[in-house]
């Protein structure tokens, strides 16, 4: 079956082992949906590897037969269709039958490997595509839970470790096949001493089988481990080697990857003990039951030469399928584990779909949120009874505490990523529950905290809301935003392909390409979550004059982080722990002297400048809060599921994060890190 | 980020020479002598392995061979006591056999890991030397990759194997002289003896290993293809689900499917394609073949009973020949690594063996900081462009000043910075400090009186301590604390939980922007620059952190040569000289004052800074004053 393997990897793939959610019943009927148009080709394939397997089995009784009918002392004679044969004719006879068989078997092998490889080629693809387009329009909450990277993972090995199982489960067929044709030939071929002693050999296998899947399991779970830290070390050498050259550091850096590498290498060379003890225990196990086997024909007497020579090669051959096969049944969970990760994504829930009286969105720009009450678990509020109105072409500016509940009213409310709980968002007249989302989202131009580029040149990435756009038209928007100078100085331009989400763009030049994107797009409402926070004081005037020009007449939500944006708006609202506490223009929340009035002067007045008392500010001075990540959190005992869940709520607990936790949990709640 | 703490290895002093480390392309002289010296770095256990690798090969051929003499002894004298020192014999050579093999293999072993340890060390140190040239056209990714995977698959060459062809190859020579020798034992005979069954097997496994040779090549271009369509999937995923809420904000999802269908069908494709070109392995047909020769023509020899062979022998050959088909059912898979194996070894070889333009000077020449710095009609393109991004720039900074780099995107101002630091040498004209050509000072000695604080800042996922001695492993407790509190940050850090052993990031604090900047102030105090760069260009958002900041700053900027890429007016008007760059020109240099007075794109910048306008108008003012008092 194919030419893969190898002890080292199944070792690898019973590692992977994990706990299946569903019962087995549920898994393979879940696969069968996809080996449906396949099932012509599987039988076929299975069939033709169990007719393999027969040769195989057929071919040592050839040999024997052969070594039995030149020996006169048993003087046998054969007999075929009343024809008497020559002891010559039967050796061409023999000769042939064993070209032919073994002929045979070798192209039924090959053709099962083809046959497979095209199954899996198609399967694949197809488990892969629904996968992919399942996740792609999934919940943005379901997406959010999840990171990219496992997201990934979904798409790539566990829709392979699919049809490995497959492989898997066929290969355990046809090794069940041979262990039990192996077992009546010998029955019926051999006396039952010789049986004995085949089966003398299987707790060899199955203590080698338990030994790998048992220690070999941990020792591979170890290298993994430091082959990760190992990887960490390195990846963080790269991206830090500006700073390492900077400061003549590279040899110290080397000194501590060397530090972690050997610990590697500790790791390794314990696996490498291990395969070395065990494996070679295999052909040597197979040479004392042939020992043991030439010993009881002796003994016995009775026992033909043939005979002799059967039971020593199909001792060797029983001894592969049972080590095989003890070591295909976990690797088999495996699979199952990854059919059951990709179950959870198929049947995870799909983004929100349009109502069936749906409209597209009309012509009328403006906002209106009524008593919205906004969760993201159901529990925790973090948008509360929040009511305000929005001309068509007014700006408006949020303005509150980080975690105020500013990016959920505006990127995730607005765009309907979310459904709110109670109340209604309206534009126009029409509540967004009832609008086409394409015709919202065609609407609606959104320009994140945190930029993301695609790998792709600067004018593709530019060109995303709109692919439909000409050149000229880019390089317009470009010049307005003072983009162009920085564009043209790269190295080929606009032509310059975006790697590794920008590296060798600052953070600022990142933001500028995905304002040219959105602006391009040219969308009838625009949400500035402070989008132009990394920009240069320089950058960031032209941005706005730009935004002045194109953007004059429409509706406008600002997540603002300086004055000036606050100055262009029309009204200012002021959100703290989610409930909406003030709203109004910039004077009218000054004379107020509430809450805004307090933001400004700690906040923004100071970037008007100069003057300040240093000496007095530096008085009253607090103590700078200490954030603690939610991992030091955790090892401190300062979490538990409810302050998780409020800090998940919150945005304050990434995907990536919460993934860690949980695995933290895990292993505290189990005192041994592994088994 | 690495979680794990690493007790620092103050492996050498870094102080004041940059320590000797030979690298392995200057050890190695090609990529062949590279990726074989795996066989004799550790010649001692190399040596003990292949030795036992020899033994055990006879050994392992001994049960079969037995197995003959056994059947010939029972034949012709029954069951005895030759018969059961035989049986023994076989159990004997059984367990030898195993000795030999884990003993050849752990030792093997052992080598080839330490190789994978030492080759990724190797590659990990080059590629750290190279120069940033170097990393701006890298993908870290596919570097991280050959430093993890890459190294990995070479030692899967090594371990099992190189070791597992060559025993394969010892297994059929001496399946093969089986067929020609003739060893008397007794009255039976080891051994067929026959030349011509000889000369045809060892034309059959000729063949073999030939055919499989043929099958490795063919099969190991299309499972690299597979591998990078693999690559492309992932990646096409990765891609899309990082930037899922641009995609969907841009209502692009049916363009990203299209996308997604057309990689992954270019994969099913491979994945076929790679099916129907290994599913025939046609060395497989030439074994049954000549094992169904030797058969036939055995069965002939032993038919014939005039000493030829006996039925014991005939026992013997096919054992063994079947014994191989097992031993060698590995062998197409173990070829195909090793050359996989040197395919990525080439590949680790052409990025470590990378065209550095920058040279380091052969003997490093001292810098004077006492002298002016001159930029002398410095043009510069980045490696391998065109494009020009510094035009001609030519200025000089008297020891001791506060320079403000003042410029709009593109204008070249980070360029100024890393020509400074000699991450890059100009492509024409020269920076001299005095009379010395940068290009004649090694990097080493560059760095250790240059200190850059960027504007992203970089910090590793270490302590404060860490982060902060991380310019000078070697300070003291008191040092990084006398850092920290003239950074400004020594309160906070002394506030978290572990205080300086509290460890930055994931596992730890998160900080602020503007905490980040005060750290690698005192990171950067610890170095002691002569020549201190900073990139301030964006300004923290509320006021005390900003006060915080300043007061950093000005700890950082005192007493020494100085260049902060800033718009703020504060820094503007307290420099001794302002750097006006525009597009890689450098439009004026002069005082705030002088460029105020005489330069328009200087009041246009100003402009459009906060505060700016006032400041204009302000000297419109004093302007209008000044021939009054005059």
């Amino acid at each position: 079956m194919g030419h893969g393997g190898g002890a080292g990897r199944m070792i690898g793939r019973i590692a992977d082992r994990k706990k299946v959610t569903r019962p087995t019943p549920v898994l393979l009927k879940a696969l069968s949906k996809y080996l449906k148009g396949f099932v012509g080709l599987l039988v076929l394939a299975a069939f033709l590897s169990l007719a393999y397997s027969a040769t195989q089995i057929l071919n040592p009784i050839i040999l024997s037969n052969g070594i039995d009918a030149i020996d006169p002392s048993l003087g046998k004679v054969i007999v075929w269709f009343g024809v008497t044969l020559s002891e010559r004719t039967i050796i061409i006879i023999y000769t042939l039958f064993y070209v032919l068989l073994g002929s045979f078997g070798f192209i039924l092998n090959s053709l099962t490997t083809r046959l497979l490889s095209k199954v899996r080629a198609d399967m694949v693809h197809k488990i892969r595509k629904d996968v992919y387009n399942k996740l792609i329009n999934a919940s943005m909450d379901y997406l959010k839970k999840e990171q990219s990277g496992n997201i990934t993972a979904r798409i790539t090995s566990d829709t392979d470790e699919v049809s490995t199982g497959l492989q898997v489960f066929i290969s355990i067929a046809v090794q069940l096949f041979l262990l039990v044709t192996t077992l009546v030939v010998i029955l019926i071929r051999l006396p039952w001493q010789i049986v004995l002693i085949c089966l003398a050999s299987i707790p060899f296998a199955l203590l080698l089988s338990f030994v790998l899947s048992t220690i070999g399991r941990r020792i591979v779970l170890g290298i993994r481990q430091t082959f990760g830290i190992v990887s960490g070390k390195i990846a963080e050498s790269f991206a830090g080697i500006a700073v390492s050259k900077a400061f003549n550091q590279e040899g110290n850096l080397s000194s501590q990857m060397r530090v972690l590498n050997q610990e590697n290498y500790k790791m390794s060379k314990k696996f490498g003990l291990m395969m070395n003890i065990m494996m070679p225990l295999i052909s040597s196990i197979s040479s004392i039951v042939t020992a043991a086997i030439l010993w009881m024909g002796g003994y016995l007497a009775s026992i033909s030469i043939g005979q002799i020579f059967l039971g020593t090669i199909l001792a060797a051959q029983f001894l592969r399928p049972v080590a095989h096969l003890s070591l295909s049944f976990p690797q088999l969970q495996t699979s199952l584990g990854a059919v059951d990760r990709v179950l959870d994504v198929l049947e995870a829930s799909p983004s929100i779909p349009d109502a069936p009286d749906a409209e597209p969105l009309g012509n009328d720009y403006s906002v209106s949120f009524e008593h919205v009450w906004f969760s993201y678990d159901n529990e925790n509020w973090v948008l509360k009874d929040i009511t305000f109105q929005v001309e068509e072409g007014e700006m408006v500016a949020l303005v509150g505490e980080t975690g105020a509940g500013k990016t959920t009213l505006a990127s995730m409310l607005l765009t309907r990523f979310y459904d709110i709980q109670k109340g209604s968002i309206k534009i126009g007249a029409q509540d967004i529950k009832k609008i086409a989302q394409k015709s919202l989202r065609k609407a609606i131009g959104l320009i994140p905290q945190e930029p993301y580029l695609f790998t792709a040149t600067v004018l593709e990435n530019i060109k995303y809301g709109k692919a439909d756009a000409t050149d000229e038209e880019v390089y317009t928007i470009c010049k307005m935003i003072g983009a162009d100078t920085f564009i043209e100085a790269l190295p080929n331009g606009y032509q310059t392909v975006v790697r590794e989400g920008g590296k060798q763009l600052s953070a600022g030049q990142r933001q500028i390409i995905t304002i040219a994107r959105t602006m391009l797009a040219d969308p009838k409402i625009l949400i500035l979550d402070e989008a132009t926070s990394r920009l240069d004081a320089y950058s960031e005037s032209l941005v706005q004059v730009a935004q002045r020009t194109l953007f004059k007449k429409r509706t406008t939500f600002v997540i603002a982080h300086r004055l000036s944006t606050i100055f262009d708006a029309n009204k200012i609202i002021v959100l703290s722990h989610g409930e909406l506490v003030e709203m109004g223009s910039h004077e009218e929340l000054i004379r107020k002297k509430g809450l805004y009035a307090d933001i400004y002067e700690t906040y923004y007045k100071f970037q008007g400048l100069e003057e300040i008392d240093v000496e007095k500010v530096l008085e009253e001075e607090e103590e700078e809060e200490v954030e603690l990540s939610p991992l030091a959190m955790m090892e401190m005992g300062m979490l538990d599921p409810e302050k998780i869940k409020k800090m998940v709520a919150e945005g304050k607990i990434s995907p990536a994060m919460l993934e860690q936790l949980k695995k933290k949990m895990a292993q505290k709640k189990a005192k041994t890190p592994i088994d | 980020m690495v979680t794990q703490q690493i007790t620092q290895k103050k492996a050498y002093k870094t102080e004041k020479t940059k320590p000797p480390r030979q690298l392995a392309t200057e050890k190695y002289r090609s990529m062949n002598h590279w990726f074989w010296s795996g066989l004799t770095r550790y010649p001692g256990l190399m040596f003990i392995s292949i030795t036992f690798l020899i033994i055990n090969a006879v050994i392992s051929i001994l049960p079969g061979v037995l197995l003959g003499l056994g059947i010939d002894v029972l034949k012709t004298e029954g069951y005895g006591r030759n018969f059961i020192i035989i049986v023994v014999l076989i159990i004997s050579a059984a367990l030898i056999g195993w000795l030999t093999s884990f003993l050849s293999g752990y030792l093997w072993g052992i080598a080839s890991y330490r190789f994978e340890r030492d080759i990724r060390e190797e590659f990990f140190d080059v590629v750290q030397e190279h120069s940033m040239a170097f990393h701006d056209e890298h993908d870290s990714g596919i570097l991280l990759s050959m430093a993890m995977n890459e190294t990995n698959q070479i030692r899967f060459a090594y371990h099992p194997s190189i070791r597992q062809v060559v025993s394969s190859f010892l297994s059929i020579l001496l399946t093969t002289s089986y067929f020609f020798i003739r060893i008397p034992i007794g009255s039976e005979f080891i051994g067929v003896g026959n030349w011509p069954i000889g000369l045809m097997i060892t034309f059959g496994f000729s063949l073999y290993i030939f055919l499989a040779w043929v099958y490795a090549r063919r099969v190991g271009p299309i499972r690299r293809e597979l591998a990078t369509e693999l690559g492309n999937v992932s990646s096409a995923s990765q891609e899309t689900f990082r930037g899922i809420e641009v995609v969907r904000s841009f209502d692009n999802e049916k363009t990203e499917e299209m996308k997604f269908t057309q990689v992954s069908l270019r994969l099913a494709d491979k994945i076929r394609k790679e099916g129907y070109l290994s599913s025939f392995y046609w060395p497989a047909l030439i074994m049954v073949l000549f094992t169904a020769a030797s058969f036939g023509i055995g069965l002939w020899f032993v038919l014939q009973d005039n000493g030829l062979m006996s039925v014991g022998q005939l026992s013997s050959m096919l054992t063994l020949l079947i014994q191989l088909v097992i031993l060698n059912f590995m062998l197409p898979i173990r070829l195909l690594a090793i050359q996989a194996g040197r395919i990525n070894a080439r590949r680790i070889w052409d990025v470590m063996t990378f065209k550095d333009p920058l040279i380091e000077p052969v003997k490093s020449k001292k810098l004077d900081w006492s002298r002016p710095l001159v930029f002398q009609n410095v043009s510069f393109s980045y490696p391998g462009k065109e494009k020009l991004v510094l035009k001609d720039v030519s200025f000089t900074i008297p020891p001791g000043s506060r320079v403000a780099l003042l410029g709009g995107p593109g204008s070249g101002k980070s360029t100024i910075l890393k020509l400074l630091l000699r991450l890059y040498d100009p492509t024409s004209g020269a920076i001299f400090l005095g009379d010395t050509n940068l290009r004649e000072v090694s990097t080493f000695d560059v760095r250790k009186d240059v200190t850059l604080v960027e504007q992203d800042i970089f910090l590793f996922g270490a302590s404060f301590k860490d982060n902060i001695a991380f310019s000078k492993p070697e300070a003291s407790m008191e040092e990084i604390k006398t850092a920290a509190r003239r950074a400004q940050i020594d309160k906070f850090i002394e506030s978290t939980p572990k205080g300086y052993d509290t460890i930055i990031g994931e596992r730890g604090v998160t900080l602020s922007g503007g905490q980040r900047q005060r750290i690698a102030i005192a990171r950067a105090l610890l170095a002691e620059p002569k020549l201190l760069l900073l990139d301030d260009s964006t300004s923290a958002v509320d006021i005390k952190t900003e006060i915080r900041l300043r007061l950093a700053m000005e700890e950082l900027i005192k007493g020494r040569t100085s260049i902060i890429v800033t718009q703020r007016l504060s820094t503007l008007v307290d420099s001794d000289l302002i750097l006006f760059l525009d597009k890689g020109r450098v439009i004026d240099l002069g005082t705030h004052e002088e460029l105020l007075e005489r330069c328009s794109e200087y009041q246009f910048m100003l402009s459009l800074l906060p505060r700016g306008k006032e400041l204009i108008n302000k000297k419109k003012e004093s302007r209008v004053k000044t021939p009054k008092g005059g």
